[in-house]
């Protein structure tokens, strides 16, 4: 195989993977929560211990937290 | 090699890789989980079984990839960013399956899905199997996802013990909780040498 | 002038801050997996360190000068992939210069794509700030972390085996080994340390450590607290009492 085609194919390959990745995301992101699911919290024993900024709970969790430290 | 020499080998390699090469005490993929999640049990299960799940799923999508797409192109240098991929998009597709199909799954692993994309269980065990065959794979895959669920109920559930017990002020909480990982770890070294 | 001073002093607390008050393993409590994985000998952590900082430092650069064209909704998406050219660029340059690090490390230079401090910089900082304020940040994280795993290394490698060797991985370097718990047919090394269980026993006593200095702050803080609470009530009461004799005096007069 010439140079080129090692490029075109791996460029491929992860433009397709980066598409199906960035389209699941949106959907996942846009999805309603089911119903009867509204009320699951983050525990908040477990929040404080853990900072993982990609969490789907950090920013919740961390704003009411602060809103409390303000009061 | 028969069917039965191959079933008791698989057998072999599920507890070897659940037990002794246990993933979070000995091989120390997964820690950030098994130290975060791991306060109380009804939390550490549903984490659990989330990332068995995830890690058989991710062991079964990213083998073929690697072995029919990556190796033929002559692009084993990408794996890492593949499978990084491959494993998000699969978090976030299961996430979507169960919010739209399953409020009762949604309920108790909610929370825990996205979390999974950066498990480093879940990335090691793929990046372990490109050197390993179908079988083996697949045998590290669930024998290292049950090693995790194990260990991170049998955790939860000293954790709690461990909430009640007078502990010097500066060790509570995370410090005792390595000290106990630590004891567990060394029950694990026992088991060195028992599946050759 | 003084603005230049107060962003130089930003730039500073960018830096400083990471490395010692807000350190991401000891206090912040990330990037544990490889923290434990990899200290078994010094120079493996020391390489560790150096790898982490190099993906650390391009990805913050490259995030925040991207900040203004990536779309909100697809933040995170972008920053795996910004992190994982990264991570593959790090893996194809140490397989190549140093392949006995590459083989130490394993598959943690591959985790490095999951390490939740390279992405937790990313959306915490990165996106928010400038390109120069990202690079102090996320040199100062990469050497607070470099740091740190290698003092775990430094107590695991002397307690597991009672030497501390280099140039067995930086190969360039000449091969020294120094004998410290082990010297004319005395061995006090314990090699309990060299094992998984070790790293947990020196991670935890560490953290014990820390929670002593981190209780008083959080006692100094709470006395201070409880007595502006009581100065406050103090004063409080003051007013009270004086608002008290006033209309009593008022009353008291109004009677006359």
């Amino acid at each position: 195989m010439p140079k080129w085609a090692y490029i075109v194919i791996s460029v491929a390959i992860i433009l397709i993977l980066a598409v199906t990745f960035i389209v699941s995301f949106v959907l996942y992101r846009k999805t309603p929560v089911p119903k009867g699911c509204e009320e699951v919290q983050p525990d908040p024993n477990l929040c404080p211990s853990c900072s993982k900024e990609d969490c789907t709970w950090f920013e919740e969790y961390h704003k009411e937290n602060s809103k409390g430290d303000n009061k | 090699m028969s069917a039965t020499n191959v079933v008791t080998a698989f057998i072999l390699a599920v507890f070897s890789y659940m037990l002794i090469n246990n993933v979070v005490l000995t091989r120390f993929y997964g820690i950030c989980p098994y130290l975060g999640v791991s306060t109380k049990v009804k939390s550490s299960v549903g984490m659990g079984v989330a990332v068995v799940f995830v890690i058989c799923l991710a062991a079964l999508v990213c083998y073929p990839i690697y072995h029919f797409v990556l190796i033929p192109a002559g692009l084993g240098f990408l794996d890492t960013i593949v499978y990084i991929l491959v494993i998000a998009s699969l978090v976030q597709l299961v996430g979507l399956f169960i919010k739209k199909y399953s409020p009762s799954l949604y309920k108790s692993l909610g929370i825990y899905l996205p979390l999974i994309t950066t498990n480093c269980a879940v990335l090691g065990v793929v990046q372990e199997n490109n050197a390993l065959d179908f079988g083996m794979s697949m045998a590290n895959a669930l024998g290292t996802s049950l090693g995790f669920l194990v260990m991170i109920v049998l955790f939860s559930t000293i954790r709690e013990r461990l909430n009640a017990y007078d502990a010097p002020k500066n060790w509570k909480g995370l410090p005792i909780a390595l000290i106990t990982a630590a004891i567990m770890a060394m029950a694990i070294m026992g088991l060195t040498g028992m599946i050759a | 002038m003084a603005t230049n001073t107060i962003a130089r002093s930003q730039h500073k607390e960018n830096f400083l801050n990471p490395i010692w008050k807000a350190n991401p393993l000891f206090i912040l409590l990330l990037g544990t997996c490889p923290a434990l994985g990899v200290t078994t000998t010094v120079e493996n952590a020391i390489g560790m360190g150096i790898l982490f900082t190099f993906v650390l430092v391009g990805s913050s650069v490259l995030v925040s000068l991207l900040r203004k064209i990536i779309p909100e909704e697809i933040e995170t998406p972008a920053f795996i992939l910004i992190i994982a050219t990264f991570v593959t660029i790090v893996k194809m340059l140490s397989e190549a210069f140093l392949p006995e690090l590459y083989s130490g490390l394993g598959v943690f230079i591959s985790l490095l794509v999951v390490n939740c401090i390279v992405l937790g910089r990313a959306e915490a900082f990165a996106k928010k700030n400038g390109v120069l304020d990202s690079l102090l940040d996320a040199l100062g994280n990469g050497v607070g972390y470099l740091l740190a795993i290698t003092s775990i290394a430094l107590i695991r490698e002397i307690l597991g085996t009672g030497t501390i060797t280099f140039g067995a991985v930086f190969t360039f370097l000449p091969k020294i080994v120094l004998p410290i718990l082990k010297f004319d047919g005395v061995d006090l090394s314990i090699p309990l340390f060299a094992k998984p269980a070790g790293a947990f026993i020196v991670f935890g006593v560490i953290e014990a450590i820390i929670g002593v200095f981190t209780l008083r702050k959080a006692e100094k803080e709470a006395a201070a607290k409880r007595e502006a609470i009581l100065a406050a009530q103090k004063a409080k009461a003051a007013a009270l009492a004086a608002e008290k004799a006033k209309t009593a005096e008022a009353a008291g007069k109004e009677d006359k």
